[in-house]
């Protein structure tokens, strides 16, 4: 390795020496510590602020245990059911690569509505916030895309039948609907081509999507600094460094807490992996367990326990198209929530009971609609779902009114422990 | 009132997490490396060939497939056993001492039995299949029957021993095999005293 | 405040669960199933199902994703012995890294059973133990001689265990049908007994790490909470 200065030195230099020498081309150090070592974070953070650096974690565990996957996997309609037993028995240690993954999916939505959760409690999303929470929206559509499209690869008769009933939803697009379900599917049923189309955009096209706004996510998140649960800007008090007094940096502080927060994260994905991989058939459907037969429909169709509070609201409406509209409408409110939300302060801590009530309706009503997704439609539960819909969206709703005449307690001047 | 930082217990905990960090990385990648193994699908596909060999006549030669590969059955004329070492000297690895085979066939005759060679058609330098010449002066003017490589050039005698100046750096493989009776090879296994 | 909120949050969570166990309870279309607690751990079980397996169902039902060499290696049979317990019904025509497979031929099936007795390698995994169990054990056959199942109307399969049902006491017979329950569970997941075993050593090592980080992080902090 040649370096600048020509002069002997000693192994101890060696790596300084090559740090300049890369620094000369590559700003290795300034994006350290502009990133990591320098910057700040506020000291206040929570258990809720651990899922961001989690969900980074499924997704790498996502990424190494897909990568792996496909190398056994076929993506043929003929063979995907086979080759998945194929790597659950015959590849050495498949079975715990294909449950890693199978548990990751599951884990990635866990930690992601914890993380959103968290946003709508501190208000994480006002400004100068919007942006990051629009790139994590759509973070959240690509996630469920690709979550949506991996379910089809085991080719098990759940598989089959959930993307047949989400296909179908297109149909219900005026004009031109059945046009576009059959274009999605390349056929006029879910077959070998959807299968194989549905593998390129699940394991190359979709994750790449991913990485690239997982980047914007955090390039947005550093430009404007974290929020913390008492939704105060820690850059309004500075020290005469002119660094924020209630900042401390990211590296070495939160890295050893996120370090604790993935190990205590991993003991529980391992807890699942290694004794409840089936996740009460949440996790891998028994149906599943049967190649996909286009003949014969399971008794009881659901989708995976992710997609049910979406699911339920589909249901509840009883028009095909309007359903369909609920269901995009539910996921598009939380875009604009930032614009709906007009209160000027952040935090739960410090709003009004209006906001705290209506939070709590909201979270209530997305497990709820979550719990009716998982079951067979029958009126009463119908009713419940369509009570249940309506208080989703009244969230939206409430927020607009209400924001702007919350009676808000005053701010503290510097985070609380 | 700020007390010091206690750098020696902190640095005990910056190596311990350190170390069992990296026990658990490596036991992670334990799974993803070993699942590059040949699957068992891929080892019962590779289990053992018996072959008949009852039909074959001195001079011939027999080609049957195990794990993918071909693999010869020559069974071999009094007169080319006898001369077998003749050309010794020409020879890069006579005693097969740098080459692979079960010991049993760590012989000039690189066989259980000698009139039988067992070995792999695959050339040790790049891979291709080596043709079976066993009569005399086919390759060289001085050539006493073997196997000539046509990608490269190299040659190999009826043991399926190399020559020296060519670029196949060791002799033919011989697979493990074992007799099941006079007229059978199970190619694939081997006896256990003779491993 | 915020506990104010936690236990509202709590509150409607529970309530919330109360509600769906309650209509979970309610589900009058379930059918009511024999609990069974079997065991992949237990290899006697397994070997002892394999024979009733091979014995009793073996003639019309394959396993054709397990292989006689896996389930040999994990049942504690050499290869051999495999074959013996699990493929002599081919005539020594079978191999030892074979799957499980049966000799009907699905033409013979069609025409005796009206259907084509499925493949069993992931019956355990997609109906569940319970089920099996309580199906196995819910054959009868009334004073005409017709044979009926009460969990699975209509049933195809007949009473193949008629035999060993009759020669059995009732308890020897329940713990007959669990080692049947037990192999098939095993044979939908061979990776089952490994998976429960290494576990236990994942999450030990896990707990050592998260004990260590939290030490660390505690450490590190410890400069966070003397700053002003």
């Amino acid at each position: 390795m040649s370096t600048p200065n020509k002069k002997p030195h000693s192994s101890q230099n060696t790596g300084v020496d090559l740090l300049a020498w890369i620094d000369e081309r590559f700003p290795l150090t300034q994006v350290w510590n502009e990133h990591v070592a320098q910057y700040y974070a506020p000291k206040n953070f929570n258990f809720y602020y651990f899922f961001g650096a989690l969900a980074l974690l499924v997704l790498v565990n996502q990424l190494i245990t897909g990568i792996w996957l496909t190398m056994s996997y076929k993506p043929d309609a003929a063979h995907a059911f086979d080759s998945i037993e194929y790597i659950m028995r015959d590849v050495d240690w498949g079975w715990l690569i294909r449950y890693m993954h199978s548990t990751g999916a599951s884990a990635f939505f866990i930690v992601i509505y914890f993380h959103m959760f968290r946003g709508l409690m501190y208000g994480s999303y006002q400004k100068p916030r919007e942006l990051v929470w629009l790139i994590g929206m759509m973070l959240f559509l690509v996630l469920m895309a690709e979550a949506f499209m991996g379910y089809l690869l085991p080719w098990g008769q759940m598989s089959y039948w959930g993307a047949q009933v989400i296909i179908s939803l297109f149909g219900a697009v005026p004009i031109v609907g059945d046009q576009m379900a059959t274009w999605i599917r390349g056929d006029f049923v879910i077959s070998d081509a959807t299968l194989n189309r549905f593998f390129a955009l699940h394991v190359i096209a979709l994750p790449l999507v991913l990485v690239v706004l997982v980047y914007l996510h955090i390039v947005a998140l550093h430009k404007v600094g974290s929020n913390n649960p008492d939704g105060i800007d820690i850059k309004k008090n500075k020290n005469h460094l002119g660094l924020p007094k209630d900042g401390i940096p990211f590296h070495p502080y939160y890295s050893v807490k996120d370090m604790m927060g993935a190990a205590g994260f991993m003991f529980f994905f391992a807890l699942v992996i290694f004794y409840w991989p089936e996740g009460g058939g949440f996790f891998l459907e028994a149906p599943n367990f049967e190649p996909a037969n286009p003949m014969k429909t399971p008794e009881h169709i659901a989708p995976v326990w992710y997609f049910t509070p979406f699911y339920a609201i589909l249901r509840a409406v009883p028009d095909k198209l309007l359903g369909v509209m609920a269901m995009g409408m539910a996921i598009m409110f939380l875009f604009v929530l930032p614009w709906l939300d007009r209160c000027k302060v952040r935090s739960i801590r410090y709003r009004g009971w209006q906001f705290k009530a209506n939070l709590t309706m909201f979270v209530v009503s997305f497990m709820a609609l979550g719990y009716l997704g998982t079951q067979a439609p029958t009126a009463g539960l119908t009713m419940l779902a369509q009570f249940f819909t309506f208080t989703y969206f009244s969230y939206f709703v409430l927020m607009w009114l209400t924001s702007p005449m919350e009676k808000t307690k005053p701010l503290p001047e510097r985070v609380t422990e | 009132m700020i007390e010091p930082v206690n750098k020696a217990r902190r640095q005990f905990l910056v190596g311990a997490t350190g170390v069992v960090g990296a026990v658990g990385a490596t036991c992670v990648a334990v799974p993803f490396v070993s699942s590059w193994q040949p699957s068992e699908k891929a080892q019962a596909a590779g289990a053992p060939v018996d072959v008949d060999i009852s039909a074959l006549s001195v001079g011939q030669m027999l080609t049957v497939e195990w794990r993918g590969k071909p693999v010869w059955i020559v069974r071999r004329s009094a007169e080319s056993l006898a001369k077998i070492d003749a050309q010794a000297t020409e020879l890069r690895d006579p005693a097969s001492e740098k080459s692979t085979q079960p010991t049993f066939a760590k012989n000039a005759h690189r066989s259980l039995k000698p009139e039988y060679l067992v070995a792999v058609g695959v050339c040790t330098h790049l891979g291709c299949a080596p043709l079976y010449k066993p009569n005399e002066g086919t390759v060289t003017p001085d050539w006493q029957g073997g196997f000539f490589c046509p990608c490269h050039g190299s040659r190999f005698d009826l043991s399926g021993r190399v020559f020296k100046s060519v670029p196949a750096p060791t002799n033919l493989e011989v697979p493990p095999y074992r007799f099941l009776s006079d007229t059978m090879i199970r190619i694939g296994e081997q006896d256990k005293e003779t491993a | 405040m915020m506990l104010g909120f936690k236990r509202v949050l709590l509150l409607l969570v529970s309530f919330i669960m109360a509600f769906s166990l309650s209509v979970q309870a309610s589900d009058a279309y379930a059918p009511k199933l024999d609990q069974v607690k079997t065991s992949v751990l237990d290899t006697a079980s397994l070997q002892r199902g394999a024979d009733i397996y091979a014995q009793y169902c073996m003639g019309c039902h394959s396993l054709k994703y397990l292989r006689v060499s896996r389930a040999a290696r994990d049942l504690e049979w050499t290869p051999e012995e495999g074959i013996g317990h699990l493929q002599y019904l081919r005539d020594g025509k079978g191999k030892v890294h074979d799957a499980i497979l049966t000799t009907l031929d699905a033409q013979t099936a069609k025409v005796a059973f009206g259907v084509l007795p499925p493949d069993l390698s992931l019956e355990a995994r997609l109906r569940g133990t319970d089920w099996l169990y309580t199906f196995l054990r819910s054959y009868e056959r009334d004073a005409q001689g017709k044979v009926s199942n009460r969990l699975f109307d209509g049933v195809a399969m007949p009473f193949v265990l008629e035999g060993l049902q009759k020669s059995l006491p009732p308890a020897a017979f329940d713990a007959a049908v669990a080692d049947l329950v037990n192999f098939l569970d095993y044979a939908a997941e061979p990776a089952k007994p490994i998976r429960l075993m290494l576990g236990w050593w994942v999450l030990g090592f896990l707990a050592l790490l998260f004990v260590l980080t939290y030490l660390l992080k505690k450490e590190f902090w410890r400069d966070v909470k003397h700053q002003a």
